[in-house]
């Protein structure tokens, strides 16, 4: 297997992971989020930082992981407060603050990021299948998660949240873990990708990225787990196959997300629904 | 939530001095009311009398400036929407709020599986639906909902809508339901057929507080009322009694001309 | 020292609240984030300099900016709104963004990522001195369209037949129907009147900083939404004072934090921590 296709493989699973978080947040439980990429690059700062200071491959990404959803968690707390455009904007900010913040701090390595970041110990292809088979079970997990009762009291509250709490939702708990969860995720994608891609910058993890990770769960179905990975998937792999495109990247996605939401606002899930004639896709 | 069937000597539920004020107006002005367990409790008023406010300081959309609510002798002023249904309020809305985009069958099931949606960690490690998947059934055969079990609830006309509120309510095992207008909106036939099947379950030992706007049914079926104007009860007792007083009958036919069409 | 940031700051808030008045405008109609709005800002620039380059004239320019951002705004609202509007809550927004991603990068592809400037630009220079402080005719101008223009909108707003008629569209169309109101008409209107005083603010922009690039309103459309929110979303009054409010607390922030936090960000922290404790906005009667 040459570099290049391990390094697409990488990427791939990195975008679904996020994805997949998203979904969780967004799709599952109907929580807005429109700052995910903070939590990649909290992900990816954490381990960056962790790895420099010495600290081994698997205890650096447990780590991040565990602390990005903490931080998630607290962030998701402004979902308790306010909810749909007002959460909008509120996560907007929390993506702008985290980016705003990092790029001033020495420590974090200002506007340049953190560089040198030392090698994970394991070789490319190991690392390669280390990411691709969290990002299968992660896919195996969501899948899990929707049909659990957690999954469950997603859904209801997603619909109508003040009805759900009426039959004795534990509505905020409930909010709060979907948030860990899903910015658990994007942790773990981000801290990853610090040691993929060996440097960590302020610019990686901004709006733009976020709206990225949202394209892929709005193209896929929110709330689809299948229709999210398959969205992540081609939307990774549709500029390299068309070169033309990847220049072209933001005004495809952007045209992308304006043509689905016209054609069928339930996204890729949506239309197989309709197709099959009601059946859904998980 | 198992039901222990012990003889308690504490109401079913206790509103104590229960005040509320929304900028300079008093919606709710030292409400009290005692109901017991078992009642069927009728509560009227005429609009703008605060009927939908002491609802919601009940079920806890509202917290008040001042006064308690105890639910089977705990207080639980403190408490959430959602902690309060757990310990056994439940209630339907006047403006029918279904799942949308879920099954009539997936709207009861989840309220059924109300011991699993307290701890979110729980909630992840379990899965199971049987037990849930039987009672909401059961619940669905009562409410002759049983036939559209598997339709979208979005589907449903308002009727039937109105019946899937009382099969969500019925499911998290409540000792108190409240009903918020189930009747507004409904033909006489339906209305009827509704207010039969409350006063089944109020026969089955579910204390049931029933606010209305509809007189006539609240007068056939209710054992007690309790009249709210101005945000106090101004009345409590055997509903024709109460319906006859004088203060009722001013609220109603004197200032409120709305009521008079309805009644 | 302190005193000429403050003073400057006003200029900043000014922009801002020529930004945020369309926002504020559509999200109060429509209960729609117009995100799009940003790219009406930078394409009123793009159309001024391109106009003002091709004929010598600015004044030329500023009337091209105008009609550009205007037309574009109820073009906006009539292909990309109007039809989702029955639509759950998420479809407009997520179409919003993507208007915004397609058309910045619109702007990228079809004049470069560098930006243009004008060829001749006399106002940036030119300058006046006043209170001590030295101000350019464009920072001049900044504030004075934002009190005209926007006072005279409020005034408008309250204080004509057309104006009470727009008001009684955003809180209740149904009614306002029935007195002979069109609602569409006033959709219209109100696109093209923010779109424009969004445009008028990206040329005076463009005419400060000498340069038009793609992603210059980006920023600031984030800013408008927390401006928006802070107002209290649809309070044109509240969007003023929130739009001075962050110019301000941003000035202060370059001044005394910068060392920490870009200032840019500033404006979403205050707006964080404000809606935690006041969910409802700094500016909205609860």
């Amino acid at each position: 297997m040459n570099e290049y296709v391990i390094s697409i493989l990488c990427i791939v699973a990195i975008n679904t992971i996020l994805a997949l978080g998203l979904n969780v947040i967004s799709g599952f439980c109907g929580q807005i989020s429109l700052g995910h990429a903070a939590f990649y690059g909290f992900g990816a700062y954490c381990a960056a930082k962790l790895a420099l200071l010495g600290w081994p491959f698997t205890a650096t990404l447990l780590a991040a992981t565990l602390a990005t959803g903490l931080a998630g968690v607290f962030v998701g707390i402004a979902s308790l407060r306010v909810r749909f455009d007002f959460l909008a904007i509120t996560t907007i900010g929390v993506g702008f603050v985290f980016v705003g913040f990092v790029r001033k701090q020495k420590w974090l390595g200002g506007e340049l990021g953190l560089t040198g970041i030392p090698h994970s110990g394991l070789s490319a292809t190991e690392e390669m299948m280390l990411i691709v088979t969290a990002a299968l079970l992660l896919v195996a997990f969501c899948l899990y998660l929707k049909r659990s009762w957690m999954g469950f009291g997603f859904s209801a509250i997603a619909r109508d949240e003040d009805a759900a709490q009426t039959i004795a939702i534990n509505v905020p708990g409930f909010k709060l873990a979907a948030f860990g969860i899903g910015t658990a995720m994007a942790g773990f994608a981000g801290a990853f990708y610090a040691y993929f891609s060996k440097a960590v910058l302020p610019d990686t993890f901004s709006f733009v990225q976020s709206v990225a990770i949202l394209t892929a769960v709005v193209i896929g179905g929110m709330g689809s787990v299948i229709g999210v990975t398959i969205a992540a998937v081609i939307l990774t792999l549709l500029p390299e196959w068309f070169r033309f495109i990847a220049d072209y990247r933001l005004l495809v996605f952007g045209a992308l997300l304006i043509l689905m939401m016209f054609f069928s606002p339930g996204g890729l899930a949506g239309l197989l629904e309709k197709v099959s004639g009601g059946r859904k896709l998980e | 939530m198992t039901h222990l069937v012990i003889a308690s000597t504490e109401p079913a539920l206790v509103a104590d001095n229960l005040s509320v004020q929304f900028g300079g107006v008093r919606a709710a002005d030292k409400l009290s009311f005692s109901i017991e367990a078992g009642e069927l409790v009728g509560m009227i008023g005429p609009n703008g009398a605060g009927k939908t406010t002491a609802i919601r300081l009940v079920t806890g959309v509202y917290k008040p400036t001042a006064g308690r609510i105890r639910l089977r002798g705990e207080d639980v002023t403190g408490r959430s929407v959602h902690g309060r249904a757990r310990r056994g309020l439940a209630h339907t809305h006047q403006i029918v709020r279904p799942f949308r985009d879920m099954s009539v069958l997936d709207n009861v099931v989840v309220a059924a599986g109300h011991t699993h949606t307290d701890r979110p960690l729980k909630a992840l490690l379990s899965f199971r639906r049987g037990a849930e998947y039987d009672r909401a059934h059961a619940l669905l055969r009562r409410l002759g909902l049983e036939k559209v079990a598997l339709r979208d609830s979005a589907t449903l006309p308002l009727g039937q809508l109105k019946r899937l509120e009382m099969a969500r309510a019925m499911a998290i095992d409540p000792s108190v339901i409240l009903l918020d207008e189930p009747l507004a909106g409904l033909n006489s036939f339906e209305a009827a057929a509704l207010s039969e099947t409350i006063v089944q379950i109020n026969a089955e030992g579910m204390t049931v507080i029933l606010v209305e706007h509809n007189l006539g049914e609240v007068l056939r079926v209710a054992q007690r009322m309790l009249v709210l104007i101005a945000g106090s009860i101004v009345g409590d007792g055997l509903p024709h009694e109460v319906v006859r007083s004088d203060v009722v009958r001013d609220a109603y036919l004197g200032r409120d001309e709305e009521a008079t069409a309805d009644a | 020292m302190l005193f000429e940031v403050v003073i400057k700051s006003l200029v900043n808030g000014c922009m801002y609240a020529l930004m945020a008045i369309g926002l504020t405008l559509v999200y109060g109609l429509l209960r729609i984030l117009h995100i799009a709005h940003a790219a009406l800002f930078t394409l009123g620039a793009y159309a001024g300099v391109i106009v003002a380059n091709a004929t010598g004239s600015i004044a030329l320019g500023m009337g091209a900016a105008i009609l550009s951002a205007g037309v574009a705004g109820v073009l906006i609202y009539r292909f990309a709104y109007q039809p989702v509007l029955k639509h759950p809550h998420h479809v407009p927004l997520i179409i919003s963004v993507g208007l915004l991603i397609v058309l910045e990068d619109g702007f990228r592809i079809l004049f470069g990522g560098y930006g243009i400037t004008f060829n001749d630009n006399p106002y940036n220079t030119a300058t006046v001195a006043a209170l001590g402080i030295t101000f350019n005719y464009v920072e001049i101008a900044m504030v004075g369209s934002a009190v005209v223009l926007i006072g005279t909108f409020m005034a408008v707003v309250n204080h004509t037949r057309i104006g009470i008629g727009w008001r009684a569209t955003v809180s209740d169309p149904q009614m306002a129907l029935s007195f002979g109101v069109d609602p569409i008409r006033v959709r219209y209107m109100n696109f093209l009147i923010g779109s424009a005083l969004g445009a008028i603010a990206g040329m005076l922009l463009a005419l400060m900083t000498n340069l038009v690039e793609p992603a210059m309103g980006a920023t600031l459309s984030y800013k408008g939404l927390a401006i928006v929110v802070l107002g209290g979303l649809g309070s044109v009054r509240g969007t003023l004072l929130a739009s001075l409010m962050l110019g301000l607390i941003e000035a202060m922030g370059s001044l005394y934090l910068s060392d920490h936090l870009d200032p840019n960000a500033l404006g979403f922290l205050f707006l964080i921590a404000v809606l935690m404790f006041r969910p409802q906005g700094l500016f909205t009667r609860a």
